[in-house]
């Protein structure tokens, strides 16, 4: 998804209500979130692999 | 459900929450206050048409939603205190790629009481647009009920 700087923003860049975060603060925030994500979808998978061995002995039960 | 939905909904959720504690692209101070969130899938066409008809949202925030091409789907986070939601606003609201990779390039826009974020994705840079805001309609654009008169068959 492109998402392009539009005229508001060019407007408001020139009243100086925009401001770039520096880069490597952005690498950062986005280093630790995408650890996050990963923790969670390890633990995301193991909870549904709980889930389906669960359900599929809850069937061999019926 | 959209075959290209690609951010399910636990997903998103843990995203939402993560965006919002992040030191960077988060609310400050957010642990001192208790937040009742609310969650949900939209269209871009039905939440654009919904912010365009808001006067309780900023003109800048409005233009920047409006002029910024959307995916066609998208999971809005909005966060309110008590006192707020018994008015149906919400202070913070986050805006992620329903359609995207499950991951950190979801987030399209931040918006907290005194600044939101847009990311440029052309340039890969982070715009932190300095703005004071009220808080803001709870969107109920998506939810039939009283509100709109809707009624079943």
């Amino acid at each position: 998804m492109e998402i392009e700087l539009t005229s508001t923003m060019d407007e408001m860049e020139a009243e100086g209500l925009v401001e770039s975060i520096p880069p490597e603060e952005v690498q950062a925030s986005m280093n630790r979130i995408q650890q996050t994500m990963a923790n969670f979808d390890v633990e995301f998978k193991a909870m549904q692999a709980q889930s389906e061995q669960i359900a599929s002995e809850v069937y061999l039960t019926f | 459900m959209y075959p290209k939905m690609y951010l399910e909904a636990p997903t998103a959720k843990k995203l939402s929450e993560t965006f919002f504690t992040d030191e960077t692209l988060g609310l400050p101070g957010y642990e001192k206050e208790k937040w009742l969130v609310r969650r949900f899938l939209t269209s871009s066409r039905s939440f654009k048409r919904w912010v365009k008809n808001q006067s309780g949202i900023t003109i800048n925030f409005q233009k920047s939603i409006l002029e910024t091409e959307l995916p066609k789907f998208i999971w809005i986070a909005e966060y309110s205190r008590s006192v707020d939601y018994r008015d149906e606003k919400s202070s913070a609201m986050l805006i992620l790629d329903a359609t995207g990779m499950d991951n950190q390039d979801a987030l399209l826009f931040a918006r907290y009481p005194d600044r939101y974020f847009v990311i440029d994705r052309t340039s890969g840079s982070l715009k932190l647009v300095k703005e004071y805001s009220d808080p803001m309609p709870l969107y109920k654009n998506n939810l039939k009920g009283e509100w709109n008169q809707w009624k079943s068959n």
